[in-house]
């Protein structure tokens, strides 16, 4: 699904503007510069927060936190890094938060089908249905910061300076959260207890 | 086997590709290390093949429409007047109640100063008060305030407050604000008799 379906429109002179020219007609009060950063970083945002709350509800209530809290911060914004590189520091902070509070719930099996399957038997389908099914409880098993880790390297392939940068360690300790991450996910797939 | 084993560090570089594992000499004659460097791998490759799956139909126009009802009750980003930020919409309260608490603390002892004081309270208040323990001391010349004292000794607090028969300081707000409007002129109505009858 694309994100094209949103409606209202954005403002047609919007969608071409940069990110800085974005940033500064939201703080001139245009709402639809807003919009057009929403539509723009919205699936990148939405899975990232899926990654730490793997269920569709959760994930889209963490996105809107995360872009209400860039929305508040925006006057702040100062260019010094991209805008998604700012967003994803403010979704995993957000992410890291609520993941310390609230006990990650995965998706039921009949809410998992909107995988594009189609090239799939479904004898597969239902096999690898059930592995990631494994891989994403196990990942939600891991300590935070772990987590964290794992899934900047692994889905959003961050380099461990960028893991560092974001979650305000040092490249060692991003490091040694990858390896602990990864021995730890082999364990829980293993069906041993943390 | 040659040396320690590969650190954290080293095995991470190595499943990064950033670094060969033929630069560590140890990997090549360790079971151990390249039993978890395989590990780390596999895990790797099990986490890699996880996808996010495609939200249910409609679920972007939901988002983008919750999204912005959220925003439009937020205050704009910049241009906010500073009396309607969200710091003045704490500190504002806050500066109204320290105002109210500096005029009764301002007010309160040329009100006390002003009314006449009774009795009990003259034989508390007795002058000189150069020991600490003089005002103690003095209201038991007073037959019945020594009564209530001695009977107030005896009592266990406690076993009070289990009764239900002590009040809390908020008790007498909550009993003021139960009153109808009547009984509230009759509440002001007896307080001020009972004021201008001790001479208040």
């Amino acid at each position: 699904m694309s994100g094209a379906e949103t409606a209202p429109a954005p403002e047609p002179e919007l969608g071409g503007l940069g990110e800085a020219e974005l940033v500064q007609a939201c703080l001139d009060g245009r709402l639809g510069a807003f919009d057009v950063i929403v539509e723009r970083h919205r699936q990148s945002v939405y899975r990232l927060c899926y990654r730490f709350m793997p269920n569709h509800e959760d994930a889209s209530d963490l996105a809107q936190e995360v872009f209400l809290r860039a929305f508040r911060a925006l006057r702040g914004f100062r260019g010094q890094s991209s805008l998604g590189t700012w967003l994803y520091r403010i979704g995993v902070n957000v992410c890291l938060n609520k993941v310390s509070v609230k006990a990650p719930a995965s998706e039921p099996i009949d809410a998992r089908s909107h995988v594009d399957t189609r090239t799939e038997s479904p004898c597969d389908q239902v096999l690898r249905s059930e592995r990631d099914e494994r891989v994403r409880a196990a990942v939600t098993q891991l300590p935070a910061k772990q987590r964290a880790a794992l899934i900047l390297r692994v889905y959003h392939e961050m380099t461990h300076q960028e893991i560092a940068g974001t979650l305000g360690t040092s490249v060692g300790a991003a490091k040694a959260n990858v390896f602990h991450a990864l021995r730890n996910l082999k364990r829980l797939l293993n069906g041993e207890v943390l | 086997m040659i040396g320690r084993h590969c650190t954290p560090d080293e095995l991470i570089d190595v499943v990064d590709g950033v670094r060969d594992p033929a630069s560590i000499p140890h990997l090549a004659g360790c079971q151990t290390c390249n039993r978890q460097l395989n590990d780390l791998r596999r895990a790797l490759a099990d986490a890699e093949s996880v996808e996010v799956p495609e939200p249910p139909p409609f679920f972007w126009q939901r988002f983008s429409a919750r999204l912005r009802e959220a925003v439009s009750t937020e205050a704009p980003p910049s241009r906010v007047a500073w009396w309607r930020g969200p710091s003045w919409r704490i500190a504002a309260p806050a500066l109204a109640g320290c105002t109210v608490v500096l005029l009764a603390l301002f007010l309160q002892p040329r009100m006390q100063r002003a009314t006449p004081a009774t009795e009990f309270e003259q034989a508390f208040s007795a002058e000189p008060a150069a020991d600490p323990t003089a005002g103690w001391a003095e209201p038991a010349d007073d037959a019945s305030i020594g009564l209530m004292m001695d009977l107030a000794g005896s009592v266990d607090l406690d076993a009070v407050a289990d009764a239900g028969l002590m009040t809390t300081s908020s008790a007498t707000d909550a009993a003021v604000s139960d009153l109808s409007p009547d009984e509230r002129l009759e509440l002001e109505r007896l307080l001020k008799e009972a004021l201008n009858g001790s001479g208040a």
